[in-house]
């Protein structure tokens, strides 16, 4: 190819891609940080306050502090139960057993459904008066709980929810790294006298880190984005049990007209998502360099 | 490899307990949308229908428009998928066969935008949407999110690895540009936008967020706009909403039955989701 002419197909190729990408990501993330230096009430003009808006949700907003606290739990829950959830299906998954491809259908399938008929079906099953699960429990001689009205149970419900239908997603990452791990090593492994124990300790563990990191970070960052599941489920409900920062952002914004806030919260969430994608980033730098 | 009785005694139990906690909630759901509607109600519930009914469909398709709201995920889902598809291959194609300056500085701010969820500009871009007259359209839901960084990227890895030779074959033969893209590589990338494929339909059918913020007129409902309305009203026609859900779930079953392939490969490759 001739260096000296630059070429102009290349730039046209490019074109629409950029200019959505232009219009609707990086002018609105510029423009959301310009918003959130506004102070824009309803019914004034909007003033220029700097960081207010920030100082303000870390300090005085008390529905902020708790959908972060409320994030951070739901967040906790939700990777703790990714990471052990999907190892242990990801090992099931990985065994010579029959049927194998209706099993791993059958995990994968809630991934499929949209966060909407997901929260319905476990509304619809969590439902206090005719729900299965309190029928269920009836049935057994139990009490029945009204799940979605109590805030713990609520929170349980949110995060269970979630893992039910995100858990198929990360359990095949978790599978192809299984995969991964060449058969020569347990071969080898065996004919040492390794056990199964020693096996999964020495091999397996070590070897499936760098898929773990990869469902650690992703999920961590997915988590904070959290909105469709939970807000269908539970409303944010109890009161404000289950209210999570995008359901904040989503109520400032399109409920309340609390622009200024909104564009705060927001850039807030985003600090967060950008510092775990350098973590996830540094992580698989270093995984290349070995 | 030998192992003993046991271990696959448990491994068994535990996928059949595993794939019933999966699949039992979707069944049953499915199964209760053909039950009457005290049958509905009953306690304790039935597993089976007693009797076989198929008012519930009938009847939510007379009680709501909801060929409307299944044409408008039908129109947005295609017409979405259609247009990622056609820009972002274009984007990877310049990016994959062409040196032109600035071709990494480009790549890198587009993957850059990764860390730019929907989530945390939900506001400006809806601002942006209704500055250019988007808001209430099926056109707002469609183009903006349809250049996907994840896209171009498995797009232009994918096209790193078709021959140059070929190209310069048919740059020799006089093929310009856009015929070298249409007729040479793009076919030839076939499996990458298989998968690119899958993963636009399942996310654009599903997604609730990003028309929940662009639409406020129940005649641009989508189906999923539809089935969230139920949540949190007092008196829910549970009866009308379970048939309206398995409904919804129909395409989306049958897209992964025949793609399931392309879309296990996607997730194992590039940790990718829909």
């Amino acid at each position: 190819m001739k260096r000296t002419k630059i070429p102009l197909a290349p730039y046209l190729f490019l074109l629409p891609n950029m200019v959505v990408f232009s219009v609707f990501i990086i002018v609105p993330a510029g423009y959301n940080f310009y918003l959130s230096l506004f102070d824009t009430s309803p019914f004034r003009p909007a003033e220029f306050i700097g960081l207010g808006n920030f100082l303000y949700l870390l300090q005085k907003d008390d529905l902020f502090r708790r959908a972060l606290e409320n994030l951070v739990i739901f967040v906790a829950g939700d990777v703790g139960g990714m990471l052990v959830g999907s190892v242990i299906i990801g090992l099931l998954l990985n065994q010579k057993v029959k049927l194998r491809g209706f099993f791993r259908s059958a995990f994968f399938y809630p991934v499929l459904l949209s966060p909407v008929v997901v929260a319905l079906v476990w509304q619809w099953i969590l439902n206090n008066q005719f729900g299965a699960l309190n029928a269920l429990l009836t049935t057994l001689g139990m009490k029945g709980t009204p799940w979605l009205l109590v805030p713990h149970w609520s929170r349980f419900w949110s995060i269970f929810v979630h893992l039910w239908a995100t858990l198929g997603f990360y359990s095949l990452i978790v599978l192809a790294g299984l995969q991964s791990i060449p058969a020569e090593l347990y071969e080898a492994a065996l004919v040492d006298g390794a056990d199964r124990k020693q096996q999964f300790l020495y091999i397996t563990f070590p070897l499936l880190l760098p898929t773990l990191m990869t469902v650690l970070v992703l999920s961590t960052i997915r988590g904070f984005e959290i909105f469709d599941h939970v807000y269908i489920l539970t409303g944010g409900g109890p009161g404000t049990a289950t209210l999570m920062m995008v359901q904040y952002i989503y109520r400032a914004a399109f409920q309340m007209d609390q622009f200024g806030l909104a564009a705060s919260a927001s850039f807030l969430l985003f600090v967060i998502i950008f510092l775990l994608t350098v973590v996830q980033y540094a992580l698989g730098k270093r995984r290349e360099a070995i | 490899m030998k192992r003993s009785g046991s271990i696959t005694f448990w491994v068994y139990l535990l996928l059949g307990m595993g794939a019933t906690l999966m699949f039992l909630p979707v069944l049953w759901v499915v199964l209760s949308s053909f039950k009457g509607l005290e049958e509905i109600y009953r306690i304790p519930p039935t597993f089976f229908p007693k009797r076989w009914i198929f008012t519930n469909y009938t009847g939510a398709l007379k009680q709501f428009p909801f060929l409307l709201y299944l044409w408008n995920s039908v129109f947005v889902t295609c017409t979405a998928t259609a247009l990622t598809l056609l820009i972002n291959s274009m984007a990877a194609f310049a990016l994959s066969k062409y040196h032109f300056p600035g071709r990494n500085g480009i790549f890198l701010v587009m993957l850059g935008t990764l860390m730019i969820p929907l989530q945390v500009i939900m506001l400006p871009v809806y601002l942006v949407i209704a500055r250019l007259g988007l808001a209430n359209t099926l056109w707002g839901i469609i183009i903006p999110p349809a250049a996907t960084p994840t896209g171009v990227f498995i797009l232009r890895q994918y096209m790193l690895t078709i021959s140059d030779e070929l190209i310069d074959a048919a740059k020799i033969d006089g093929a310009r540009d856009f015929r070298i893209y249409a007729q040479i590589v793009l076919p030839l990338t076939a499996p990458a936008l298989a998968v690119l494929t899958v993963f636009s339909i399942m996310w654009r059918w599903n997604d609730f967020l990003w028309p929940l913020i662009v639409i406020n007129q129940e005649k641009f409902f989508t189906i999923q706009l539809a089935l969230a309305r139920f949540r949190g009203e007092l008196v829910v026609d549970w009866h009308y909403v379970l048939a309206m859900t398995v409904m919804s779930i129909l395409p989306i079953t049958f897209v992964f039955a025949f793609l399931q392939r392309y879309l296990v490969q996607g997730i194992a490759s590039t940790g990718l989701k829909g």
